[in-house]
């Protein structure tokens, strides 16, 4: 049981530190001023949603794999985790996606989390025994969708959605950061369209 | 030679015989026949009193459990006699993973009087990498006599090896016609230095130093024979 | 010289020499196949050697998951021969194994393979018959997924990794029977017993030298062949196959390993590796730096090379006598960079003589992690360092190297139960003697395996020997125990490296007559070998001893 406890812990401040990781690309975010930020656009709100898609997530990709934006039109996104993992979407420039892989990866790495994934620090494993005893409110990643306003963690079998308003930028990706998973091409363009009041 | 080939052709023939009617499935051969035949010495003598031209040729067919060996050595004095030869043929059995249980026979054609033994002996890797064979001989006088290789590799570099090699020969009884006494009858160090332009040829150059013992030394005193002698050696060891 | 290869159309299947196709839409094909006597200069002088349709390797069979399979195989050559389809669910009766599945093909005679590709990924086929494979007759098999792939590349190459020698492959094994170190050219001389002296001391040293001495085994014993040339996809070296890419493209790399004797250690300088396939089956993507694949195993890895430049893919045998290399570039005109310097021959320590079962307890799920960056300069002696293994791999640049306990299927694996009972095979040998066996027992000598159809059984390696053994199962994936339960991942081909234990759980689900042995050529051609039966109602009392005791 020594084994159980130790595992435990490592998943907990996984999370913990995947928590901080989001709330730090969220303080990024939230900053004032930077017209990186601007082009990207910023959350948006439920009463100015122009449209709403549906995206599913799976392992390890997403369905659609390219959408067309227009800047300054706000999009709820209604997300799906159809696969066996946990899976991201998240917003942004391949290079600020690039950073935040590198975060996750370099939290793995000092975890020294031999073969974890997502998905068992998530206690979705069947074979990660005994997480189940956990009080699973306190594993919610839900506060992350707050705190890291362009990015969300769904777990498998599960919805999630995200609201944004579109910038100008037109080299935005949404992607899925989880280890691996960009790299295996678990990311989609957003093509820009143009400004929405030309249509 | 052709006395050998009569005394043992019938159990060659049983022999081989074992050796192909030994199961083999089709689609592994892991009951092949290979073979090999080596000389570990072919060399020259350059003695203090004579030189010689000497063989120690050793060679084997079968399967990794059943082998026929055939192993021959000897010696000619550069312008004189055929002063040694003697050849054995054995059937060698794997008895362990790094020993074989050999028996057969041997046959000596010099010196004179030709005499056949029956054999039975070890052969196989010693621990600390000792390539040793012990082996018994029964001679058809009914004498029985023992003999003790050893050799060792010391690698210099990957293809320049130095071979110490060591052996003693012992009578269980006094053979006045060999001039044997019983006892230890001799003894032979020999140190090879050989350098392997392929794994199967290699020229090599050495000394070799013998020496008889005992009652056989004494043997030799009483004859005004030489009891110990050293040579420098040169020569190639092959095989295929 | 550069050959320059344009990528293959990821969902149109590519047929090449002269394969020839019936029906794409009808989700059945024909393919047409002849074994052949061919010369080939590939190491350097001109030798003869065994193709099909001519070539070394064969052409690549494309299929489509689903499609109905009809292969006519014409033996050219003037003995028997066979193909077979390796890591394929088929029917016995089309596994291609002489003795076992068939009776072989006849010279001058041809053979028809019909079956149903009811699976996807990367795989290959080769000859099974004596040792032809390492003659030449081997190729690379892909079968295209009939569903969405769970990754997503803009180019996909295979990279069919090879040893050629020019040696006759039945000479290689007179040789080895004769003297078994014939190929050892890496041995531990007077030099070397001086170097251990002045690093780690003369009693550690001479105590070091008595531990092997009384095995009669050597630290050295990494490869049993050498003298080969590695191959890319045919290329030797200087030829370096070479294939294109325009940055930022995501790359599929199908590996295979289809070798007779030799492991590689693969790394592609200045990119990163993401696996996502291990013998066809789809694993949870990991990123790498470097994976070592053994003898018969495929990795499929995906790169995203992003700078304008030529990146080379070095496949370094584990007995560091050489690279297979071959070459990604954006444009045809860049320079390849020169080849590394070789890393320097890895020593075997008594950890790999599973003589610390206890370090050792960790195997395939164990992270070797710790290993990495470990100083072989401090290996050769029985001090602290000792009970580290010598043969672990590391990566080159002191990154991520690839474990078993990474892997794990992508998907849950739908028949994951507990096993029913457990088979301990115990690999064994005799370097000295060369030849191989499981349990003490050569194949000739050996009891089939017997399997009861649809029971669960765990199949426990144990390897006593001194060298890693490539195990391959015919018919029936073996899912390896890397402790992730369901998602341990499914494997046709499981390396057991030296003194280490492994399991694997198999359902038998395949009636019939099948193959189970080490994919080193000539350890199978020794002895390595067993074959299973799977029926209906076996002879019990033969289910309860152990295998071939």
């Amino acid at each position: 049981m020594k084994n159980f406890t130790n595992k435990t812990r490592q998943s907990l401040t996984a999370i913990g530190l995947i928590m901080a990781l989001g709330l730090g690309t969220g303080y990024a975010l939230a900053s004032p001023g930077g017209n990186h930020n601007d082009a990207i656009g910023k959350p948006g709100q439920e009463a100015t949603v122009d449209r709403v898609i549906e995206i599913s997530l799976d392992d390890n990709y997403f369905d659609p794999e390219s959408i067309e934006i227009r800047s300054g039109e706000t999009i709820k996104f209604i997300l799906s985790n159809q696969g066996d993992g946990l899976h991201e979407f998240n917003l942004g420039t391949p290079e600020m996606h690039e950073a935040h892989q590198e975060e996750m990866a370099e939290m793995m790495e000092s975890m020294n989390m031999d073969g974890m994934d997502h998905g068992s620090m998530m206690g979705m494993d069947h074979d990660s025994m005994g997480m189940s005893n956990m009080d699973k409110g306190n594993m919610e990643m839900g506060g992350m969708e707050h705190d890291s306003p362009n990015s969300v963690f769904v777990q498998p079998g599960e919805q999630a959605e995200l609201i944004w308003t579109f910038g100008e930028a037109d080299n935005l990706e949404f992607a899925c950061n989880v280890p691996g998973h960009y790299d295996s091409g678990m990311v989609g363009a957003f093509k820009q369209a143009g400004p929405a009041d030309a249509s | 030679m052709t006395m050998n080939v009569k005394a043992t052709g019938p159990a060659t023939l049983l022999l081989m015989a074992a050796l192909l009617t030994s199961s083999a499935r089709a689609e592994v051969s892991d009951n092949a026949i290979h073979y090999l035949i080596q000389a570990e010495e072919f060399e020259y003598r350059y003695g203090e009193d004579q030189d010689s031209l000497n063989w120690d040729i050793q060679g084997w067919v079968g399967t990794d459990e059943n082998k026929a060996w055939l192993k021959t050595e000897g010696e000619k004095i550069l312008g004189g006699d055929l002063e040694s030869a003697q050849a054995q043929l054995l059937y060698s059995r794997n008895i362990s993973d790094f020993f074989d249980l050999q028996a057969g026979l041997r046959q000596d054609f010099k010196p004179e009087p030709e005499r056949t033994f029956a054999v039975l002996g070890f052969q196989g890797l010693a621990p600390q990498w000792f390539e040793v064979n012990l082996a018994s001989f029964l001679s058809d006088d009914g004498d029985l006599s023992a003999r003790v290789e050893a050799e060792y590799e010391l690698l210099l570099t990957q293809k320049l090896v130095l071979q110490p090699s060591l052996e003693v020969n012992a009578a269980f009884q006094e053979v006045p016609n060999q001039e044997l006494g019983s006892g230890f009858n001799d003894l032979e160090l020999g140190l090879r230095l050989r350098y392997e332009i392929e794994r199967e040829f290699a020229p090599y150059a050495g000394l070799q130093w013998e020496r008889k013992l005992g009652e056989t030394a004494d043997m030799a005193r009483a004859e005004g024979e030489e009891v110990s002698a050293t040579a420098l050696v040169a020569g190639i060891s092959f095989w295929f | 010289m550069s050959f320059l290869n344009q990528a293959k159309p990821v969902a149109a299947a590519l047929f090449l020499g002269s394969l020839s196709l019936a029906s794409l839409s009808a989700k059945a094909g024909i393919y047409n196949l002849t074994i052949d006597e061919v010369m080939t200069d590939i190491g350097g002088e001109l030798r003869p050697a065994m193709g099909i349709n001519g070539q070394i390797p064969g052409p690549e069979l494309r299929f489509r998951e689903g499609e109905e399979i009809t292969l006519n195989v014409t033996n050219n050559l003037e003995e028997d021969s066979s193909i077979h389809w390796h890591g394929l669910i088929l029917p016995y009766q089309m596994d291609g194994v002489p003795g076992i599945s068939f009776d072989g093909i006849k010279p001058g005679e041809t053979f028809t393979y019909k079956f149903t590709a009811n699976q996807n990924g990367t795989y290959w086929y080769h000859s099974h018959s004596g040792l032809q494979e390492q003659a030449g007759v081997y190729g690379p098999l892909v079968i295209d997924a009939a569903k969405r792939e769970p990754f997503r590349v803009d180019r996909d190459y295979t990279i069919l990794l090879s040893d050629w020698t020019n040696e006759d492959p039945n000479d290689v094994l007179a040789n080895l029977k004769k003297q078994s170190d014939y190929y050892n050219y890496g041995q531990r001389t007077v030099g070397d017993f001086f170097e251990d002296v002045a690093q780690i001391g003369l009693a550690e040293t001479i105590s070091d030298r008595v531990a092997w001495g009384n095995m009669r085994m050597t630290p050295t014993d990494i490869a049993d062949v050498s003298g080969y040339t590695f191959l890319v996809n045919g290329r030797n070296p200087d030829q370096n196959w070479t294939g294109l890419f325009k940055p930022g493209e995501r790359v599929r790399l199908r590996f295979i390993n289809g070798s007779a004797m030799s492991y590689f250690d693969v790394r592609i300088p200045g990119l990163e590796m993401t696996v996502v396939q291990a013998d066809g089956n789809n694993v949870k993507p990991v990123k790498v730096d470097e994976f070592r694949i053994a003898v018969a195993e495929t990795y499929d890895v995906i790169v995203r090379p992003k700078e304008d430049t030529a990146y080379q893919i070095l496949a370094e045998s584990i007995d560091r006598t050489g690279f297979a290399r071959a070459t990604l570039t954006a444009e045809e005109t860049t320079a390849t960079p020169a080849l590394p310097k070789l890393r320097e021959r890895p020593l075997l320590t008594m950890a790999d003589m599973g003589m610390d079962h206890g370090a050792m307890e960790m195997d395939a799920k164990g992270e070797t992690g710790d290993m990495a960056g470990m100083d072989h300069s401090n290996m050769a002696g029985m001090s602290g360092d000792a009970m580290k293994s010598g043969i672990a791999p590391e990566a080159a640049n002191g990154g991520k190297i690839l474990v078993y306990g990474d892997l794990k299927s992508l998907k849950a694996v739908e028949d994951y139960r507990a096993p029913e009972r457990e088979i301990e095979l115990r690999l064994t040998g005799n370097m000295e003697r060369y030849y191989w066996s499981i349990n003490g027992i050569k194949y000739s000598d050996a009891d089939p395996v017997k399997l009861a159809y649809g029971e669960r059984v765990r199949i426990k390696f144990v390897n006593e020997t001194m060298m890693s053994h490539p195990m391959h199962l015919h018919g029936m994936w073996m899912q390896l125990d890397t402790g992730k339960g369901e998602f341990n991942p499914l494997k046709h081909t499981v390396n057991v490296p030296p003194g280490q234990t492994l399991t694997v759980d198999v359902t038998a689900d395949a009636l019939g007559e099948w193959a189970f042995h080490c994919h080193l050529l000539y350890h199978m051609a020794t002895g390595m070998f067993r074959k299973v039966v799977v029926e209906e109602t076996p002879d019990l009392s033969s289910l309860t001893a152990p295998v071939g005791e």
